[in-house]
């Protein structure tokens, strides 16, 4: 097959599918939370540290399963400033990588009956990207569906080499290999 | 006696660094009131930086404190952290600016579609720009 003619096939069944996520067939199935919270915690034998995001934005698409999330790695606060400024600085470089993201999918979607209260436990698989590297992710959500309002909370690890992460060794006794990811969303449907 | 001099003089230079270390090991938060701003602009020449060239503006504007006036859109109570929307009547919002929960009550006074002032660090763009820690500085007309 012609090489040109491939990618540029490519590019077009991009284009549908990015559109198709714009447009589901009834318009109607499309949830956001712009004030979601994420915190990740690292338990290390000097000191606990605990930084919490309350910005993150996060649609999910109850038709499709699609789910993405994105968070500014500036909205992590931390308690102690000189911490805040390191991460930023040195681990997670936010001025070269400013967000962290996640594109995945819902894969047991078909479960579940988003016109009815309810509680239902959903398998989220994809990819998330920090410090400008991608890797495959997948985690378990406790979802409640009430009032037309999805709420959604995930708990997960993530291992801080993974996203070639540096942590000097100076410090390396402060910072746990693997950090504890909390998620939460509370997803009201979007206006058309 | 010389000994004495010596330990006593690398006694003090110990205590001093271990003083100064531990100051910044606690040094506190910025106290956004008293920062001088790096740019004073308005919400919508901030909002299209952003969308003209996010890299650019980034380097610019993320993780500096900045004073930006604009026309309040809409105001959200979100827990205790009021979030102001401003941004052209008619266009997108284009800076989003989450206050300092001991500004919530000032907060409630305010009217959409006057002009306010406030002072906050720029976190970046995400659906819109971000202003974080945000001080109200001026508002009315």
């Amino acid at each position: 097959m012609d090489f040109k003619k491939h990618s540029s096939m490519k590019i077009f069944f991009i284009g549908l599918l990015l559109a198709g996520l714009a447009t589901s067939v009834s318009g109607q199935s499309k949830y956001i939370d712009r004030q979601g919270k994420a915190t990740f915690f690292s338990s290390a034998p000097m000191e606990d540290i605990k930084a919490q995001n309350d910005q993150a934005v996060s649609i999910i698409d109850t038709e499709s399963g699609e789910v993405v999330a994105s968070m500014l790695m500036r909205s992590f606060n931390f308690r102690k400033a000189l911490m805040e400024e390191h991460f930023n600085e040195n681990y997670v470089e936010s001025h070269k990588y400013p967000k962290a993201s996640f594109k995945g999918k819902v894969t047991n979607i078909g479960e579940v009956d988003f016109s009815k209260d309810g509680k239902y436990t959903l398998v989220v698989s994809g990819e998330i990207t920090l410090h400008g590297i991608t890797r495959p992710l997948t985690l378990k959500a406790n979802a409640v569906i009430r009032n037309g309002a999805i709420q959604a909370h995930a708990v997960f690890p993530l291992t801080v080499k993974d996203f070639e992460i540096e942590v000097p060794r100076l410090v390396i006794n402060n910072i746990a290999e693997v950090v504890e990811v909390t998620v939460s969303f509370n997803y009201q449907k979007m206006n058309p | 006696m010389k000994r004495k001099i010596v330990l006593g003089v690398v006694l003090t230079v110990v205590v001093i660094i271990t003083v100064i270390a531990l100051l910044m090991y606690h040094k506190p938060h910025t106290v956004i009131a008293t920062e001088k701003a790096a740019y004073k602009l308005s919400a919508s020449e901030l909002g299209e930086a952003f969308s003209k060239d996010e890299g650019l503006a980034n380097a610019l504007y993320a993780g500096k404190v900045l004073e930006v006036t604009g026309t309040l859109k809409e105001i959200i109570m979100n827990d205790n952290t009021p979030i102001l929307m401003m941004g052209e009547p008619s266009g997108m919002t284009s800076v989003s600016c989450y206050l300092q929960r001991e500004n919530k009550d000032k907060a409630r006074t305010l009217k959409t579609g006057t002009q306010i002032t406030v002072k906050g660090v720029c976190n970046g763009f995400l659906v819109d720009v971000v202003l974080d820690k945000c001080i109200l500085l001026q508002s009315g007309e």
